[in-house]
């Protein structure tokens, strides 16, 4: 019979019989754990997700504002823009020689809480997420008509919407328009595939198809009189007078810094130009003050639960003064009583881990919808990554050095008490 | 058999002398029954007889092998393989069954578990025939814990975990001295009764001088030590 067996036997019966106490400590020891590996999961998915979610940009033009404000809603949709570029300024930059493409964008408007983009054609053509993939279509194809939409995919998939479907598009952005353009109804002429960005969450109509809802509308409310038809408005050559933002592809990435500086500088009108990876960077700067402090707290919450199981190992050894006496008699060696304590700290670790794991899972399950609905981040429920196993070893590790000074405190006992322990 | 030689010992390097042993000899198979006053260093001695401690002079000689000289894993595993501790009170695993309880030495000791073995097939009948002999019938007791017995039958059980693999030299510090006459009686009676049929050296302490006379032989503490070194 091997040793280790012997001594894993005994410590789980031991651990078994003490199963009240052993159990919280396992509960708050995977709460610990959960938290750290969950606070580093939701920090790296959010990263990857912004990550991901614009590429192939090189320039992104908004009004002047703070850049991290104008990457998060021309991109990322997080906020409003408090300010718009006049579309003068924007074919201006559209036409400068240095710029391969650009595309429009007009916010502002929603449909069931979802977002309205204002744009071009260009935008299916241009955008890029990920590693460089295209927009691509599940069904249907881009805006033809002046009352066309295109559909993000969980916009389709949320509100149950197919090729074909009227919907109503409302002015503002609240969850319900009390100023519904239900006059002009939009018809569903392309439905995207999924992408993992917040275009998924994009409801994609022509730039003047945007004007024509808002015709006869001013500052928010209907203006008296009749209004137009929508085949009168298909007649009318209908151009915005203001964008929310831009995004530019330029035909050398070497122009960038230039046309950065040229924009910023111009006379004409106070405009900013952002490189969407530098803002990007800075996003993450002006973030990891925060993130620190919440894998701090984490990890805080996990140390003290490996305080628990220390706490719990040490007020256990005053009564196991006999239980050890007993095990020296019948042959243990000190270094068994010793490894039976660290056996015990290891099994309440890996329990801990386990039932951790299944939280953080169980967790990210919960949120992910409500993180989705409420950030537009996606986090994906994968598997463990190698840094989810450092994690682990590393608690492991921490696990086993919390049940020292207890196996210590036995392993002296064993020595000092001898093999009768008196009362 | 077991001997003793120019013996001194005490806990603590600056602490008092607790013994201070010429000679003691007991012979394979002799049962001794060895008494002295509080304090007067049973326990000590118990504790050098099975190696958990060792002596500043002289030689613990213990079955024609002196352990001394060994290693203290040396000694773990001499105690393990051959000799059987009964303690005055809670000798029980709590977390473990009545029948592991008594098989406990074997999983410390492959010589005893071969032993057990050899005796009844497997060390679990082992436990089991020794607990009846013991008069805790596993058939009634091995549904219950362990704590739930009463002290005589804990007592009878650590008897039988002592047995357990037949080592050759039993130690039992005071195992009587929290039970009441009729069941002090009837833990003797069944010791006795079990080491009639080996020759098995017995080491037993009390106080109690009455029970002497169930012993081949007493030896008193102050008979051992020159001067009384030990006070407490
Ligand atoms: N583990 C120990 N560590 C330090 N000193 C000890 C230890 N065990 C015993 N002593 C000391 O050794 C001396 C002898 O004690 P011991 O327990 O051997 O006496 P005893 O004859 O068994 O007494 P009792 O009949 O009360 O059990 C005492 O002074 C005691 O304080
Ligand atoms: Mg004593």
């Amino acid at each position: 019979m091997n040793i280790a067996a012997v001594l894993c036997g005994l410590a789980w019966k031991s651990l078994w019989s003490r199963r009240g106490t052993a159990f919280l400590t396992v509960v708050s020891l995977a709460i610990g754990v959960a938290l750290v590996l969950g606070v580093d999961r939701l920090r790296e998915e959010a990263r990857a997700s912004f990550a991901n979610t614009v590429s192939g940009v090189d320039l992104i033009v908004g009004a002047r504002s703070g850049p991290i404000a104008l990457l998060l809603y021309s991109v990322f949709r997080i906020g409003n823009a408090t300010n718009n570029i006049s579309w003068a300024a924007y074919r201006r930059i559209a036409e400068h020689p240095d710029v391969a493409w650009a595309v429009p964008l007009s916010l502002g408007d929603s449909h069931r809480g979802y977002r309205v983009i204002g744009t071009e054609r260009g935008y299916f053509q241009h955008y890029r997420f990920g590693k460089r993939e295209r927009l691509a279509f599940a069904a249907g194809g881009p805006f033809e008509d002046l009352f066309d939409a295109v559909l993000g995919a969980e916009v389709a998939a949320a509100l149950g919407y197919g090729l074909g479907d009227n919907i109503v598009i409302g002015h503002g952005l609240g969850a319900i328009e009390i100023n519904k353009h239900d006059d002009r109804p939009f018809r569903v002429a392309g439905i995207l595939r999924r992408t993992g960005t917040p275009v998924d969450r994009g409801v994609h109509v022509s730039l003047a198809g945007i004007e024509a809802m808002h015709i006869d509308w001013q500052d928010g409310r209907r203006q008296g009189g009749p209004s137009l038809s929508a085949e009168r408005l298909r007649k009318l050559t209908l151009r915005p007078k203001a964008l929310t933002a831009a995004l530019i592809g330029l035909k050398s990435r070497f122009a960038v810094f230039t046309l950065q500086r040229e924009i910023n500088n111009d006379r004409r009108e106070p405009l900013l130009a952002i490189l969407p990876g530098v803002t990007l960077q800075a996003l993450w700067d002006l973030m990891s003050n925060a993130e620190l402090a919440l894998a701090a707290i984490a990890i805080f919450v996990a140390l003290a639960a490996f305080l628990g199981m220390l706490v719990m190992l040490l007020a256990g050894l005053g009564e196991r003064r006999r239980e050890i006496a007993i095990l020296r008699a019948v042959g243990a060696r000190p270094w068994q009583v010793f490894s039976l304590i660290t056996l015990e700290a290891v099994v309440l670790t890996v329990l801990g881990l386990i039932v951790g794991l299944g939280l953080l899972y169980v967790g990210l399950v919960l949120a992910r919808p409500v993180i989705n609905d409420v950030y537009g981040i996606q986090i994906g429920v994968r598997g463990l990554s190698v840094r989810d196993l450092a994690y682990l070893v590393g608690f492991l590790a921490v696990g086993g050095l919390a049940g020292i000074l207890p196996s210590y405190g036995a392993y002296r006992r064993s020595l000092v008490d001898g093999l009768i322990v008196r009362l | 058999m077991i001997n003793i030689a120019d013996l001194t010992f005490q806990w603590r390097p600056k602490g008092p002398g607790i013994l201070d042993i010429e000679r003691l000899s007991i012979a394979d198979g002799e049962r001794v029954f060895l008494h002295g006053p509080s304090g007067s260093g049973k326990t000590s001695l118990l504790n050098l007889l099975g190696g958990i401690v060792l002596p500043q002079r002289g030689r613990v000689e213990l079955l024609g092998q002196d352990i001394t000289p060994l290693s203290s894993a040396g000694r773990d595993r001499f105690r393990a393989d051959h000799i059987g501790l009964i303690f005055q009170v809670f000798n029980l695993l709590p977390y473990l069954s009545l029948i592991e309880n008594v098989a406990l030495p074997c999983l410390f000791s492959t010589r005893r578990r071969r032993r057990a073995i050899r005796a009844d097939g497997t060390v679990a009948a082992g436990a089991w025939r020794l607990l009846e002999e013991m008069d805790i019938p596993p058939a009634r007791f091995a549904g219950q814990p362990v704590r739930d017995l009463s002290t005589g039958q804990q007592q009878r059980v650590a008897a039988a975990r002592a047995l357990i693999g037949d080592p050759e030299i039993i130690i039992a510090d005071e195992p009587t001295s929290a039970l009441d006459g009729v069941n002090t009686e009837l833990f003797l009676d069944l010791i006795i009764q079990e080491l009639q049929q080996r020759p098995t050296t017995l080491v037993f302490v009390s106080h109690d001088e009455r029970l002497a006379e169930r012993f081949d032989r007493t030896v008193s503490m102050s008979s051992l030590q020159p001067q009384q070194g030990a006070t407490s």
